[in-house]
């Protein structure tokens, strides 16, 4: 079957039947059909366990040196974000990264106060948990609203991943709410991700 | 010459003589029979900080344009939320394309119009429901029209945008259903029909077909003509757009065989 497939293709041609094989990334199902939606090099995934085949087609870098990008964050993707300011009731950031892939244009998002941790919700400070400058580990939970994806930092190793001190210092992690500059040991509070 | 004046440049003391143009034809002859559609000379990847781009000639005429697509990108903070991409697309003649006339920076109603159809033939094409929340935004220059300002042929100007834009798109790594192609026909006097005329006719009618579904994402006729006439051209049109779509599709794979898979030589002009 694999051997019929075209080295390449192109949005809307078909690429085999749903009775063999299931649709993987850059296709899509379209009466009984797989059909290809990007333009890009076909290959098939082998079937583990009792599922199917999968046929996926791979985008092309958009340049020689550039990684394939074009992805969106999406509701349960993990993403780095900055933050840029702070009140009482959220900290609002900046996208940069999704998964393992940086992205082109920077998403903004939010993390409530109620998203922090997961537990003692009540007695979350936003201003001991993040400040701006800090780089965040964090989930996606929502799409949001029409500028914002809701971001939560609720698990162990959600939360700041860097941060510099007031001064300026680069800090290290103590525990899960402590980071301490490197320079001088001065502690300050944060929503630390735990260290991978 | 104590009294010449220094501050500016002056012309040469004895005058010059205007040069003098040869004239050129009217128009070209055609040679292509009625059922042939022109060359299409299609490149990608050519604007490099937009996503995607196509560049697009077509053989004879010296009709050129260049699309570049942004997207899927974030929408503005003002924009309201959207479970789909919004795709917006606009259509911009450069203020030199048009011999004889100087066109303005500010859009005008032909500019818009040609906008407003070209987001309708590409927004069914492209799987919006992948991109919520975010925009695709299709930008066609037309550097030359390759009319005069007595006869601009509008039918070919968004033909050749639908096909290009089709191709930045794509080259973006947008996820559509379908590539889109855009075909024309005209009828000329003695009533026969015409696959992508050179010349502006009285009656035209322009497709925009998604070969590999057989859907039509957009039609536009002009001229007085009955349901049966409409029926008749509309069909040649999609066939004529269906012919194209093999240039399109080779286009798109230019970049995979660069950049992918190491290199694959040829594939230009095709008709």
């Amino acid at each position: 079957m694999a051997a019929t497939l075209p080295p390449i293709a192109t949005p809307g041609q078909p690429l085999g039947s749903s009775t063999t094989h299931t649709a993987g990334p850059g296709t899509s199902l379209f009466s009984n059909q797989i059909i290809s939606t990007i333009a890009g090099a076909v290959s098939v995934i082998p079937a583990s366990g009792s599922s199917l085949p999968a046929i996926t087609v791979r985008r092309a870098p958009l340049t020689s040196t550039s990684a394939s990008t074009s992805v969106l964050p999406t509701v349960s993707s993990i993403v780095l974000a900055r933050v840029t300011r702070i009140n009482p009731r959220q900290a609002t950031v900046t996208i940069f990264c999704v998964g393992d892939v940086p992205l082109n244009d920077e998403f903004q998002g939010i993390i409530r106060v109620q998203d922090v941790r997961a537990t003692e919700k009540d007695k979350v400070k936003i201003f001991e948990s993040f400040r701006p400058g800090d780089i965040v580990r964090a989930l996606v939970i929502s799409l949001g609203d029409q500028s914002n994806y809701y971001l939560s930092t609720a698990h162990n190793s959600l939360g700041v991943i860097m941060a510099k001190s007031e001064v300026g210092d680069l800090m290290h992690p103590l525990n899960w709410r402590q980071m301490a500059s490197t320079r001088t040991g001065a502690v300050e509070e944060r929503k630390v991700a735990k260290p991978v | 010459m104590a009294l010449a004046d220094r501050r500016r440049i002056n012309g040469p003391l004895t005058g010059t003589t205007p040069p003098l143009f040869t004239s050129t034809p009217e128009s070209p002859i055609s040679l292509k029979s009625a059922r042939d559609i022109r060359p299409v000379f299609i490149k990608t990847s050519l604007t490099p900080p937009a996503h995607g781009s196509a560049y697009l000639e077509i053989h004879t005429s010296t009709l050129k344009l260049s699309a570049s697509v942004y997207g899927p990108r974030p929408l503005p903070p003002s924009a309201p939320f959207s479970p789909h991409a919004r795709v917006t697309a606009e259509v911009k003649f450069a203020p030199f394309s048009t011999p004889g006339i100087r066109r303005g920076y500010v859009r005008d109603n032909f500019e818009r119009d040609l906008s407003s159809q070209l987001q309708i033939a590409l927004c069914r094409a492209i799987n919006t429901a992948k991109y919520p929340k975010s925009g695709v935004d299709v930008f066609v220059t037309i550097i030359d029209t390759g009319s005069n300002a007595r006869e601009v042929n509008e039918f070919e100007i968004l033909t050749a945008a639908i096909n290009v834009s089709s191709v930045a798109v794509c080259d973006a790594g947008v996820e559509m259903v379908d590539l889109v192609s855009a075909g024309f026909v005209g009828r000329d006097a003695q009533g026969d029909i015409v696959c992508d005329p050179e010349n502006v006719m009285e009656k035209m009618c322009l497709v925009s077909y998604m070969a590999a579904r057989d859907e039509i994402t957009m039609v536009w006729t002009k001229g007085e003509m009955e349901g049966e006439e409409v029926v008749k051209m509309t069909d040649v049109a999609a066939e004529t757009a269906g012919r194209t779509r093999g240039v399109v599709s080779e286009a798109v794979k230019e970049r995979v065989w660069s950049l992918q898979l190491g290199g694959k030589p040829d594939v230009k002009m095709s008709g």
